[in-house]
């Protein structure tokens, strides 16, 4: 169990012309599952290879347990990297390849045949051991990916978006094959992802990158109801955001006064809320006539795009409850106090 | 329903007259159709000349020393440069230029650089004589016209390990890097990426680049012609010797003699293609 | 990674090292055992080259000469032919790939005898056109080879997609296949020419001694000891291949294989 610690690291390649990563810190927790989340480009992968120990640093530091990792090469470190691809060596069967740091570890080949055997029952693919890594599907290899991880024993474990590959109905699989075994070893874990969902149910804590800078690090509710910016907000899905100002726990704007959470911050700035926290009718408290201009149903939700004083709304409800609101419609929608968050205005992130 | 053939059959046509049936004329040469002077129509005659002439086998014997050691050592070359260039990006670009212009350079205009560079008379044995290494031409190592073949292996090395790099580079792709970086997190030292995961990956390319280089440098004919002793010859060389030989009774054996390479070419095509479908592997 | 510096600089120097006495020869007025350098620098060397007494002028306009004759040609049922192999997929197939690839690894020595044999009876040996057919036998499958692994690897949805959009078979061809093609087949144009370029055996051959090429010419000045003017040829040999260095710097395409 590894606590790593990242200070102000800094990562510019030549001929870009912003750095990949720019003063990231954060703090894993030992035995933590964190995962990075961030749109393509945002320098998630790079802060992976940074930590393993492939890449190094322009400026800052990389600790674990307090010591710093800088000087170690990365096949001392014992951060192991799996890539998004699950490359698998071609030319070695899956029992070799799960088995491979054992192997080179010079650990006796009977013992490493019985752990891998066991590690690929772990995942699922018992009696796989003897068969090429080009017969196997996606969800195979990626399965035979985290065995060859894990039997390494790391004291970190970095995942570059082991999802991404899959088909839908094996990334839920994949998650809780991936969720159940960190449990039980408890080696602290990386898990970078550009997808929202993932990072959410995969992650004691997210921490979101955007274009290289760390926006923002806590839980998926901190990410979610109390985004840093506007730009962290739209990031997670965030679809409503009203200027105005913040004074004495009222925010006053287009959509009249609203009463707001306590520290809420003071002055002009952007008042947010999920679209799935707001409620139609009067119930909520800081209720909003509103107009309804655009309605889309996806299925399990519908969205409804309303418009109240110039200002648009967008509320995410069950079908059911969205049936009576037509466009044209007019209606009243609340906006639970609690719900509400104020970010900076609009210029800070984005 | 047109053939998707269609469009290849001029081009076989012209391979099938020119190169299958060259061959096929030396085939019928070498057993005297039509009947060469002195010779019973057909006849393995000279087939039995071919085979129990002990010049031949001399020269089939360094031939295959040539061939053997240059292909040797431009592989265990090739796989180190190639290894190096993936490794350490730095000055990379240069590399690839002299890589690159040392392909381009015709085969015997190395060897006349080589001669100018390795005889006994040449750069070398100047900067020798000037650093005191040596007093005279004569005490300069024979390398060149040597029984040992080492100019034209030189040469051969110089050229074909480039060669071989090149095509290992060219199959190399981030999925290699990224399985080495793989490696390396699991624990692999430098030593042991090389053994476990480069050297694996870069074998059949190796195999089948190797396979080329094995059939050039055995039927090749300037260079040897240019830098070889002159007992034994290299076999292309004794082919020719025999070819022109103003005794026409010497043209079937030197049909023969062709076909013999012929052969062993063939052989290392089978090689080529067997090494080929390991590839795909990767 | 310091040993891998030492070892990218030993690897540069030793790529170079046998041109150097080449160019020193080359721009040298005498240059006798034991002098590092000449005594006398001078550019008669070149100069004797490129006059017309020498023969290397002629060498030099017939190598020029063969090499176009024989890429245009090799092109011209080369690259319909790689495009076939590159694209479709029929029966036997794998065996037209062997049969073309052949040609290329079976050295001269093997087929050229045959050849001169089979041109004597058809009038062509010697002759230049005779040549010019002869280098064909290694350039053309190398050409056919590298149009097939450049086809194959071209998305022909590219084209559906034009038709789609309205566009003529020739509009097709013009404004889409050429330009995803076009590039690296003129590569392999450029390295065809240096294939031919570099031939000794088959224009001796089927020359007769009446084709003079650089190789030859280069071999005839080394073998009588006029390493000055021999030089010089090589220096001229050396000028193709920059020139398709520098005409592919940009487009050295990963994938393209070349001639051993």
């Amino acid at each position: 169990m590894t606590a790593v610690a990242i200070e102000a690291v800094t990562r510019r390649f030549a001929g870009a012309a912003a750095a990949a990563l720019d003063g990231v810190t954060l703090g894993i927790a030992a035995g933590e599952r964190l995962t990075v989340l961030g749109p393509s480009g945002s320098g998630k992968t790079t802060l992976l290879r940074l930590v393993a120990g492939i890449d190094r640093p322009d400026s800052g530091d990389i600790r674990f347990d307090g010591a710093s990792v800088l000087r170690v090469p990365a096949e001392r470190r014992g951060a192991v990297l799996a890539f998004q691809d699950h490359l698998l060596f071609p030319h070695m069967s899956v029992a070799a390849n799960a088995g491979f740091a054992l192997r080179l570890r010079g650990l006796p080949a009977a013992e490493i045949a019985a752990r891998a055997a066991a590690m690929l029952a772990r995942v699922q693919l018992a009696g796989f051991g003897d068969r090429r890594p080009d017969g196997l599907s996606g969800g195979e290899r990626a399965r035979v990916a985290l065995a060859r991880a894990l039997l390494a024993e790391p004291r970190v474990l970095l995942l570059d978006e082991p999802l991404a590959s899959l088909d839908p109905d094996l990334r839920l699989a994949m998650r809780a094959l991936v969720l159940d075994l960190q449990r039980e070893t408890g080696v602290t874990t990386i898990i970078v992802t550009h997808d929202q969902e993932d990072a959410v149910a995969m992650g004691d804590r997210i921490a979101l990158l955007i274009g290289g800078r760390l926006r923002q690090a806590g839980t998926a509710d901190d990410l979610l109801r109390r985004p840093a910016d506007a730009g962290v907000a739209r990031f997670m899905g965030g679809l409503n955001f009203v200027p105005g100002r913040s004074a004495g726990g009222v925010f006053d704007g287009p959509l009249g006064r609203l009463a707001l959470p306590a520290g809420a911050p003071e002055g002009p700035g952007l008042l947010t809320i999920r679209p799935e926290d707001v409620e139609p009718g009067d119930a909520g408290g800081n209720t909003v006539g509103v107009r309804v201009a655009a309605r889309q149903f996806l299925g399990a939700r519908t969205l409804v795009e309303m418009t109240a004083g110039g200002a648009r709304i967008t509320a995410s409800l069950p079908p059911r409850m969205a049936e009576a609101l037509v466009p044209g419609a007019t209606s009243r929608v609340s906006l639970p106090r609690a719900a509400l968050w104020v970010l900076p205005p609009d210029g800070g992130g984005g | 329903m047109r053939s998707p053939l269609l469009p290849v059959l001029p081009a076989l046509a012209v391979l099938a007259l020119l190169f299958y049936g060259a061959l096929a004329l030396s085939a019928a040469r070498s057993l005297g159709i039509p009947p060469a002077p002195g010779l019973d129509f057909p006849s393995l005659a000279p087939w039995r000349l071919v085979l129990s002439d002990p010049a031949v086998w001399r020269s089939a014997g360094l031939s295959l020393w040539i061939s053997a050691v240059s292909t040797a050592l431009s592989a265990m070359l090739a796989f180190g440069v190639a290894v190096l260039i993936r490794q350490a990006p730095a000055g990379r670009p240069v590399l690839g230029f002299l890589l690159r212009l040392n392909l381009t350079v015709p085969h015997l205009v190395g060897a006349a650089g080589m001669l100018f560079l390795w005889a006994q008379s040449g750069l070398a044995a100047r900067v020798a004589l000037a650093a005191g290494l040596i007093d005279g031409p004569a005490a300069f190592p024979a390398l060149i016209w040597d029984p040992w073949a080492l100019g034209i292996v030189l040469v051969y090395v110089w050229k074909e390990a480039p060669f071989i790099a090149l095509i290992l580079l060219a199959q190399s792709g981030p999925a290699d890097a990224a399985r080495e970086d793989t490696a390396r997190t699991l624990g692999a030292s430098r030593l042991q990426v090389i053994r476990h995961v480069t050297l694996p990956s870069l074998l059949p390319g190796l195999a089948a680049a190797s396979a080329i280089v094995f059939a050039f440098t055995f039927g090749a004919y300037e260079v040897p012609l240019l830098l070889g002793a002159s007992d034994p010859v290299a076999l292309p060389v004794l082919a020719w010797q025999r070819f022109t030989d103003p005794d026409l009774a010497a043209r079937p054996q030197a049909m023969a003699l062709a076909l013999l390479v012929a052969l062993l070419s063939a052989a290392a095509i089978l090689v080529h293609l067997g090494a080929v479908r390991r590839l795909r592997a990767w | 990674m310091r040993a891998g510096r030492l070892a990218a600089w030993v690897l540069g120097i030793w790529l170079v090292l046998p041109l150097v006495p080449v160019v020193i020869w080359t721009a040298a007025r005498g240059w006798r055992f034991p002098d590092l350098l000449p005594a006398d620098w001078s550019g008669r060397a070149m100069a004797q080259a490129l006059s017309p007494s020498s023969g290397v002028p002629q060498a030099l306009f017939t190598g020029t000469a063969l090499a176009l004759a024989v890429t245009a040609i090799a092109l011209a049922l080369g690259i319909p032919a790689g495009r076939a192999l590159g694209l479709a997929r029929f029966r036997g197939k794998r065996a037209v790939e062997v049969a073309i690839l052949a040609p290329l690894i079976v050295p001269p020595v093997a087929y050229v005898f045959g050849l001169q044999a089979l041109f004597l009876r058809l009038g062509l040996a010697p002759s230049a056109a005779g040549v010019a057919l002869a280098h064909l036998v290694p350039v053309l499958p190398y050409v056919i080879l590298v149009m097939a692994a450049v086809f194959a690897g071209h998305d022909t949805r590219l084209e559906e997609e034009a038709r789609s959009l309205g566009a003529s078979p020739a509009q097709v061809f013009v404004l889409v296949t050429l330009p995803a093609v076009g590039p690296s087949a003129a590569v392999a144009a450029l390295l065809a020419f240096l294939v031919s370029w570099g031939q000794y055996l088959p224009t001796l051959a089927i020359g007769g001694g009446r084709v003079a090429t650089p190789p030859l010419a280069l071999y005839a000045y080394i073998s009588s000891g006029r390493h000055d003017i021999a030089a010089a040829i090589a220096v001229l040999s050396l000028l193709p291949g920059l020139a398709v260095i520098w005409l592919t710097r940009r487009a050295f395409p990963r994938a393209l294989p070349v001639p051993p």
